[in-house]
């Protein structure tokens, strides 16, 4: 068992709200090796699980455990966001200022994961190589998608958190990422959470739970 | 990569606030190395700061003009007051208790006569050393030293308005007068002449041996309490001498203690200065630190993003550090030099004026060290502690 969520419930969401959820209330398991789906409707707090089993946010009632250690005992989140969580954001939490380039190696310099040939690699797979050293502000929504995706897989990671991670890429381009991700998620033998509102995309998911 | 990101956060503010945070080091290091370069100039045994020597008496009140011995010093109160930490010695006067006469038996100058008071005091107290300023038993003659300023008092004031000719001390010291002493029932009559002019002693001197063998021939108390006593301090510009002297009502004149007034308003201004110097600092400080925290708040984002990436408090806030730090540096640096320039300045004036060497002794290195580790210190925990509340997990 990897992550385990003690009954619990959103601090401003109310029962009623969340009565049928598969999680929330509950007591949910998230296995190592495994792909889950997490489907809801907007507003059902699927990016606020997101962020609880991130440690983003702590506002919420109930316990979350990380290999049995409580989230709110952990005094600082860096060491579990740098190598056993990677996460790609709905909102991708690109910086403007900086390049595609500039954007990924901001997070592979933390560790060193790849070097810049296997970036360009990523970059050539992910098909926006030619925007590498375009400014994040002039790139499509589609584009920055994917550089998002390129810097979460450029870490060591036991679980990759998906948040609507796709919805404004295209049909092939999608099918493309998603190989990849399952590619690199399988090679560290890490588990995928996706939180969708109802598209399935290209994974074969071993859970599926509904918020 | 952080660092090109964190480097376009920065906007001209904290650089302009520097600006004031020097001219507030400067105020604090200039007006701190002053103090310390005034002080052993007042505290010294120089010529313009001498030990200072005052005469102190009771202060007479409506109810004290009937007797005459509230006045005297009990053996208690001078041991108190010889006990006072600011007390160098101390030395009473002796007075006479007999009467006195003055007068003139010489044709080259008008005839007087007067009554008149004699005192004395151990002669390691007078501030001049005349020729003739001993007098043995059977001696004739009794020399005689009074205060400057009776021949100010004459020469500018009686001699102007009686048409009367000026006297230089050279010439008074010329004149021969009688002294006459009566008491016990016994009259002597004594040849006498003023041997030197005394600034620091406003009394009619006599060597101290001829008042202890007078006092015993014709004195009618023979264990009389002394009137006023001269205290000689160690340190002159000590704050508890005034407030010893009031707080015991005795009387000095304020004008004797003008070293410790000196004293007084200058650490009264150095410190109020002082004061006003930090102040400034500290605003400074408020300034820069509100300007990076303008920062922050500016791009809260970014810095919450690179805390979501894995970066560490430590990582986001050593950019901001390294900038405070080295606009502090050079605040600190600057303010440096600048007091070192204003030091050399008024040392020159020190130099020209009272003949007063450099001290060796400069706070303004160390001073300026511990204000920049001091700042530094202060300005890195600030904003390590805000990027460290920015960056903790919502909690609401």
């Amino acid at each position: 068992m990897l992550v385990k969520l003690e009954k619990v419930k959103p601090k401003y969401m109310s029962e009623s709200e969340i009565m049928d959820s598969d999680i929330y209330l509950s007591d949910f398991e998230i296995q190592q090796n495994k792909f889950y789906l997490v489907k809801g409707r907007s507003g059902s707090g699927k990016t606020s699980l997101l962020n609880f089993i991130f440690g983003k946010s702590f506002s919420y009632n109930g316990e979350i455990f990380y290999d049995d250690q409580n989230l709110k005992n952990i005094k600082d989140f860096s060491d579990y966001r740098l190598s056993k969580i990677s996460y790609v954001f709905q909102d991708l939490k690109l910086f403007d200022k900086l390049t595609a380039f500039e954007n990924i190696q901001l997070k592979n310099n933390l560790l060193k994961t790849y070097n810049e040939t296997q970036i360009d690699e990523l970059l050539k797979e992910f098909d926006i190589y030619e925007k590498k050293h375009s400014l994040i502000s002039t790139m499509s929504l589609g584009e920055r998608q994917r550089v998002a995706i390129i810097r979460a897989v450029c870490q060591p990671f036991e679980l990759i958190l998906l948040d609507e991670p796709f919805s404004h890429i295209d049909k092939e381009n999608i099918k493309k990422v998603s190989e990849i991700i399952v590619k690199r998620t399988k090679e560290q033998q890490a588990t995928l959470l996706l939180a969708t509102l109802d598209d399935e995309y290209f994974f074969e998911f071993d859970v599926k739970k509904k918020l | 990569m952080i660092k090109k990101l964190q480097k376009k956060t920065i906007n001209a503010n904290s650089i302009i606030f520097s600006a004031t945070l020097f001219v507030g080091l400067s105020i604090v290091l200039i007006i701190s190395q002053l103090y310390f370069d005034i002080k052993p100039l007042i505290q010294s045994d120089s010529e313009i700061f001498k030990k200072q020597t005052v005469a102190i008496s009771k202060k007479v009140s409506a109810f004290k003009t009937t007797g005459k011995s509230e006045v005297g010093f009990e053996i208690d109160e001078i041991k108190e007051i010889k006990n006072q930490e600011f007390v160098e010695s101390i030395a009473e006067f002796k007075t006479a208790n007999f009467e006195i006469a003055a007068y003139t038996e010489s044709d080259l100058i008008p005839d007087f006569y007067t009554l008149l008071f004699l005192e004395s005091i151990p002669n390691e107290y007078l501030d001049i050393e005349p020729e003739e300023w001993e007098w043995k038993e059977g001696q004739d003659f009794l020399p005689i030293v009074v205060p400057g300023f009776y021949l100010t008092l004459y020469n500018f004031g009686f001699a102007q308005s009686q048409g009367l000719p000026v006297i230089s001390e050279n010439m008074l010291s010329q004149f021969d007068f009688k002294i006459k002493i009566k008491g016990q029932a016994k009259v002597v009559e004594f040849n006498s002449r003023i041997v030197g002019f005394s600034n620091k002693i406003n009394s009619i001197l006599v060597p101290n041996n001829f008042m202890d063998w007078a006092n015993v021939k014709f004195g009618s108390n023979q264990n009389p309490k002394p009137n006023r006593l001269l205290v000689e301090f160690k340190d002159p510009s000590d704050d508890s001498i005034l407030k010893f002297f009031n707080d015991n009502n005795y009387d000095v004149s304020a004008a004797d203690l003008q070293i410790n007034k000196v004293m007084f308003y200058f650490k009264s201004a150095s410190a109020f200065v002082f004061f006003i110097g930090i102040v400034i600092t500290a605003l400074s400080v408020s300034l820069i630190v509100l300007s990076i925290f303008l920062i922050f708040y500016k791009n809260k984002e970014d810095i919450i993003n690179l805390s979501l990436l894995g970066y560490t408090n430590r990582k986001i806030s050593v950019f901001y550090n390294v900038f405070v730090s080295l606009i502090t540096f050079i605040s600190a640096i600057l303010a440096y030099f600048m007091s070192l320039y204003v030091r050399s300045l008024y040392v020159a004036n020190f130099e020209t004026f009272v003949g007063y060497d450099k001290p060796d002794f400069s706070v303004l290195f160390p001073l300026s060290m511990i204000f920049l580790i001091i700042l530094i210190l202060l300005n890195n925990f600030i904003i390590y502690k805000r990027i460290k509340k920015i960056t903790e997990p919502v909690k609401k």
